[in-house]
């Protein structure tokens, strides 16, 4: 049976069309009945959303109680396979954005000198400047090259500690 | 007995299939749209300041428009206030669920006005809603809301016109016409392009509207410019509005004026060319030439082609249609197709004009959604002339291109989609950040004012945390999204 050539043309119109509709279909109704059909990465826990710049996530983990001193899991798409666990407020510096550092702040997540100088160091390590010069607005003096990246990495390849 | 005959006839019998495949597969795609469009939470931006104002009361609230400055939309602030007011506090399921209504009422309303009579034309409507749902210009109707968006209420008054100015003279058609342009044109400024479309359709022979009802048409067309310029002295926006794209960037309000302070006339006029060519090509954008600047620099990306290859071949299927139809035209005798892409001619000049003060791509939805239903006119139409047995080369030449610009629609149309769900964390951030960044623009808000921040606040990420970011295959195609 030879086909008209305006339904071979019509035919070459509907397909890729209704493949992307298709897809687009199939995503709606998969996440309406509870699925996640080609979804990226959620955060699970404050570590990951802090790393990830979720802010609206971290809000919601920090308010449903996640402690953001406490070391969390991180997949190895979030960060990198070399940090595997980290706690909130060390995560946040993967986000690069001084954003999230100011939100932990507010959230009254980062407090004490103390602390501000090590995630300064990290900061520093992961060059990140407007972070330092946020975290340290008098320069980071007391901390040597690489040891609080190193510090983060150590806790992938110890055992347990995590939540 | 003569009925039943008539619609058991395999003519009958086609159309009505096609009838219910174009609803059925319109709806799916507006509910599918629908659901990303749920993905949103009620905006920080454009949506807060406005929700700020709707706690005063109908009187202050309609009157306060006729009394500003540039911009005279009472029935917007209306539009918003009787959702405000409807919503008892529950603002996200009100307003998102508004505009998912809308999105679906509009693609019932484009295949109403299209009107698929066979199953050729069934085939080619997911096309059509491709081209509409995937244009530029349809993205910010979308993407944004104020927090209903009112250029998507234009995009439905607009086709709500051409089907009643298309359809056969009834007596209500006059009331409904006189009706539609009031609620447009206090609606939004593009609104007026409801009177277009009544008085254009009429000039191509559509007899929808009487002659008395275009009369009053055009009474009220010269009531609102008096009303709005010698009565309340509302006047137009002027370069000190907001930025606008010209050339290769956009522009302040400040060098808006120390470049065409003296003489906006050029500025006008570059504001209505790009407004118009933006819409047949996609270059430019919001008046920036985009693509045109990358092809300078060297570093023109498969998402740009694409985006010009997908508006430019419709565009091209449209011309060719026109010249097609020439005789005809110049006869004065137009069918219906003809008539809806003389519309779009008609739509695309004024809303053109329209957009003169400054360009951004969401004004110019109208002639795109317009675009949306010439193009598919005019597909169907040059299909149709195809002959019967054309060489293999040519066949496959054309199955080739067909697929091609196809694709090309596809992803943008899934680009669409793909927009709103990044809109979705983008705005949740927002939220997160919003006491901070209204301090640092120097915002004072009242008590209630923040009882309505904290409230939509918490609504964006705790009661509706984000949906899931989507991973596509083939991602670079969504680069420039």
């Amino acid at each position: 049976m030879k086909v008209h050539p305006s339904t071979a043309v019509a035919a070459a119109l509907l397909l890729p069309i209704c493949l992307a509709t298709a897809a687009v279909v199939w995503v709606a109704a998969g996440e309406r009945a509870g699925a996640e059909p080609f979804a990226g990465i959620v955060p699970q826990n404050s570590a990951e959303a802090a790393a990830l710049a979720h802010a609206g996530d971290l809000l919601r983990f920090l308010r449903l109680g996640e402690d953001p001193h406490a070391v969390y899991a991180v997949r190895p798409a979030v960060i990198s396979s070399a940090i595997l666990r980290a706690t909130t407020v060390e995560a946040a510096m993967w986000s690069r954005q001084v954003e999230m550092v100011k939100l932990l702040e507010r959230e009254g997540a980062i407090d004490g000198n103390q602390e501000r100088e090590a995630l300064a160091c990290l900061a520093s390590d992961l060059k990140i400047d407007d972070v330092v010069e946020h975290l340290a607005p008098e320069g980071v003096s007391g901390c040597a090259p690489g040891q609080a990246l190193a510090r983060v990495a150590a806790r992938t390849s110890s055992v347990g500690g995590g939540q | 007995m003569t009925t039943t005959i008539a619609a058991n006839t395999p003519a009958a019998i086609e159309r009505r299939a096609a009838w219910w495949l174009s609803y059925g597969y319109a709806l799916i795609a507006g509910l599918a749209l629908g659901h990303f469009l749920l993905g949103l939470p009620v905006q920080l931006t454009d949506s807060f300041g406005n929700m700020l104002k709707l706690s005063a009361s109908w009187s202050d609230l309609i009157y306060g428009e006729f009394t500003q400055h540039a911009y005279l939309r009472p029935l917007l602030w209306a539009n918003l206030k009787l959702v405000y007011d409807l919503s008892g506090g529950d603002y996200f399921t009100w307003f998102r669920g508004v505009h998912v209504v809308q999105v679906l009422v509009l693609a019932v309303l484009y295949v109403a006005l299209v009107r698929p009579r066979a199953m050729l034309d069934a085939a080619l409507l997911p096309f059509g809603l491709a081209v509409l749902f995937g244009m530029h210009t349809f993205a910010g109707t979308v993407r944004e809301a104020f927090p209903i968006n009112t250029f998507m209420t234009v995009l439905i008054l607009c086709f709500v016109a051409a089907i009643v100015a298309l359809a056969p003279y009834r007596w209500w058609n006059d009331v409904i016409a006189l009706l539609l342009f009031v609620v447009a044109a206090l609606t939004v400024e593009t609104g007026l392009l409801v009177w277009v479309i009544f008085v254009g359709a009429a000039l191509v022979g559509a007899r929808g509207v009487s002659r008395a009802g275009l009369v009053g048409l055009i009474a009220l067309l010269a009531a609102y410019f008096y009303v709005r310029f010698a009565v309340f002295g509302v006047g137009s926006p002027g370069l000190v509005e907001r930025s606008s794209g010209f050339g290769f960037g956009v522009l302040d309000p400040d060098d808006l004026v120390a470049r065409f302070g003296a003489s906006p006339i050029p500025f006008y006029l570059y504001n209505v060319v790009t407004s118009a060519v933006s819409v047949l090509v996609s270059e430019p954008t919001a008046g920036v030439f985009r693509v045109t600047a990358a092809i300078m620099r060297g570093d023109v990306d498969l998402p740009m082609v694409m985006n010009l290859v997908a508006t430019i071949s419709v565009t091209a299927v449209i011309a060719l249609f026109a010249w097609r139809r020439r005789d005809a035209w110049l006869a004065r005798r137009f069918e219906r197709d003809d008539q809806l892409v003389a519309l779009f001619a008609m739509v695309l000049a004024a809303n053109a004009v329209i957009s003169y003060p400054y360009t951004k791509d969401v004004i110019m939805s109208p002639a795109g959604a317009f675009f949306a239903v010439a193009g598919f006119v005019a597909l169907r139409n040059v299909l149709g002339w195809l002959p019967g047995r054309i060489s293999p080369g040519m066949a496959t030449a054309a199955i080739a291109g067909a697929a091609l610009v196809s694709a090309t629609w596809a992803v943008r149309v899934v680009g669409t989609h793909l927009n709103l769900r990044t809109g979705a964390l983008v705005e949740r951030n927002e939220w997160v950040y919003a006491e901070s960044s209204l301090a640092e623009e120097g915002v004072t808000l009242t008590d209630a004012d923040k009882v309505l921040l904290r409230t939509l606040r918490d609504e964006a990420i705790f009661v509706h945390p984000p949906p899931p970011p989507l991973e596509l295959p083939f991602t670079a195609l969504w680069r420039a999204e």
